[in-house]
């Protein structure tokens, strides 16, 4: 009896150990990011932090793991975005639901109940400002808008948008038009309209 | 020159002052148009900047932060692999018993029942009792298939593995139970796994087969009952566990190895495991919380029946998809694997040294708050182990008393 099946189980264990190698290396490069660039948008850390543990499980076995990793990079930032959009929609659905309910509670109840200073409670209204202007936006825009100001380079947004380089500036011009618009709008506006109770 | 598009005049206020291209610099300056649009572009992307800014987390993720991300990740994946499992594995697999952790620490089986200041104990008790806790569950029948297959227990040696191993190597080790590539008859394994209560030290030394006594009372750490207040006895048994070719390769094709050949010879080859006598006795603190555990047991023994040699079930195991790779390279790397009792133990969570016991090898343990303390050390063709709330010190003098 020869030893060539164990060679054959060890082969396969030897590239599987790759991959895993490979995955948990990209893990620890790629986190960070994402996890910034879904919190940007949540707000949240604990939904910050599913959505991109959401994203690391769809990479998981994909065959673009073995691509360049600008290649996977982009693919992971694409995942992430979407997953997050979905779980913004996600969460307007549900506020939908309780607002038809009648038991929206205002949303700036969340800084007040920390009883934190005030500075912090006009801190984070601000920052619900700025999220709600953005998700008033096209999703290509908004996705450009916060990629490039979380400090991604015209090429990484291109890869990650799926488009030429040469079109990132549009975009992102476009999109911070948009944004200026609905942010200053929504700071013109009377503070709180927006969670008043029906 | 014509005017740029707008996408050209964005790009430009990124660039450095060197960068745009001097044609497009001279004609922007000269263009009043130009100067409206890229004045507007400056105003946008000076408001968007800071508040987009504001909206980030504080700070970034420190290295920690990320491990510990990972981790929770990998138990993610675990518990959804054994999902997939249990749901392509038909309606038989999935009446079988929910997994356990191979190193049931934080939750789960008898010992988490002993309440929350005993749970320290109970940590250091799976160190003691670590075979019986590693064949008590679904995946540790098999782990105990693996990494058990290959020894009669002479001498110990640490396999640090930390949570997030655990809970690959549980998973792994479920997924070989449930889909059939090791089974066993289900009253014998469950012998392993239900401990008689008994009344006292003598019935447990009846049961055991060799004698048993109580702690000196000048040995016991302050504040201990003088009386073990639960006295637990495992008997003597063999288990067996066989090995199904068919499933196993099925195993391997599952995990993306779809190459793998296995004699045939290897069906219905089965591991045979001597299971010692276990006497463990529980004394209780004054408020009645368990303190100390003292056990005792025979020498473990394994050997192969069938088709396949010990030696190749145990390459066969250590091959497996799907086990953590520094647990199957502590494995390889056993001096002896024939003598050497691997213990599996939380790296993240016990700390451990080599250590003497009345001139015997022995290795020492405490969990990461300092306060659990166990030995474990072989004398006389018994196994020993004593863990508790208790300094280290005190650990030794019941260890030192005991023989």
């Amino acid at each position: 009896m020869g030893s060539g099946w164990v060679i054959a189980v060890r082969d396969e264990a030897t590239a599987a150990a790759d991959t895993r190698d490979r995955f948990e290396a990209v893990f620890r490069a790629r986190y960070g990011e994402l996890y910034s660039l879904s919190y940007r948008l949540l707000g949240d850390h604990g939904e910050a932090e599913d959505v991109v543990q959401e994203t690391f499980l769809k990479l998981d076995g994909q065959p673009v793991l073995g691509r360049p990793v600008e290649e996977v990079a982009a693919w992971l930032r694409r995942v992430c975005l979407n997953a997050t959009y979905n779980r913004l929609r996600g969460r307007r659905r549900a506020t939908a639901r309780l607002d038809r309910a009648g038991r929206l509670e205002r949303a700036d109840e969340e800084a007040d109940a920390g009883g934190g200073p005030l500075l912090d409670v006009l801190r984070a209204e601000q920052q619900r400002a700025v999220r709600q202007a953005l998700a008033s936006l096209p999703q290509r825009q908004r996705a450009c808008l916060l990629l490039r100001h979380a400090g991604f380079s015209y090429a990484e947004i291109a890869a990650t948008l799926d488009l030429a380089v040469g079109s990132v500036g549009v975009l992102l011009a476009r999109g911070e038009r948009a944004f200026r618009d609905a942010y200053l709008d929504r700071n013109d506006a009377d503070p709180g309209a927006d969670d008043a109770l029906p | 020159m014509p005017c740029p598009d707008l996408g050209t005049l964005r790009v430009s206020l990124d660039d450095d002052a060197g960068a745009a291209p001097p044609r497009l610099r001279d004609h922007v300056q000269a263009c009043a148009s130009c100067l409206d649009t890229v004045a507007e572009l400056r105003r946008n992307a000076e408001l968007a900047a800071p508040a987009i800014a504001m909206t980030g987390p504080d700070g970034r993720l420190s290295p920690a932060a990320v491990e510990a991300a990972l981790t929770r990740f990998e138990q993610r994946r675990a518990r959804l692999l054994a999902v997939r499992a249990a749901t392509a594995d038909g309606p038989a697999a999935r009446t079988a018993d929910p997994p356990e952790p191979v190193v049931p620490l934080r939750r789960g089986g008898r010992l988490a029942r002993l309440g929350t200041r005993a749970r320290g104990v109970a940590a250091a008790l799976v160190v003691v009792v670590v075979l019986t806790t590693m064949i008590a569950t679904p995946g540790g029948r098999a782990a105990a298939a693996g990494f058990l297959a290959h020894f009669r227990s002479e001498r110990f040696q640490v396999v640090a593995l930390d949570h997030s191993q655990a809970v690959q190597l549980n998973a792994a080790m479920t997924q070989l139970v449930q889909t059939g590539v090791f089974s066993g008859d289900q009253r014998e394994l469950d012998r392993l796994v239900t401990p008689l209560a008994v009344r006292d030290l003598a019935e447990a030394s009846r049961l055991a087969g060799f004698p048993v006594h109580a702690v000196d009372r000048s040995a016991l750490p302050r504040g201990v009952g003088a009386t073990p207040e639960r006295v637990l006895v495992n008997r003597a048994h063999t288990a067996r566990l066989t090995f199904d070719r068919d499933q196993a390769i099925a195993y391997f094709r599952r995990n993306g190895q779809a190459q793998v050949t296995i004699p045939e010879r290897f069906d219905g080859a089965q591991l045979v495991i001597q299971v010692p006598a276990i006497v463990v006795q529980q004394y209780a603190g004054r408020d009645g919380t368990p303190r100390l555990l003292v056990g005792k047991a025979g020498t473990i023994g394994m050997d192969a029946a069938g088709g396949a040699s010990l030696e190749e079930l145990r390459e066969l195991v250590l091959h497996l998809p799907g086990l953590p790779k520094g647990a199957v390279e502590q494995l390889r790397n056993l001096s002896d694997w024939r003598t050497t009792l691997p213990l599996p133990v939380p790296s993240d969570q016990v700390r451990w040294r080599a250590a003497s016991v009345g001139g015997s090898e022995a290795l020492s343990f405490a969990d990461s708050t300092g306060k659990v303390h166990a030995l474990l050390w072989r004398h006389g063709g018994y196994i020993w182990g004593v863990a508790g709330v208790i300094g280290a010190g005190e650990a030794l003098d019941v260890a030192n008393s005991l023989g």
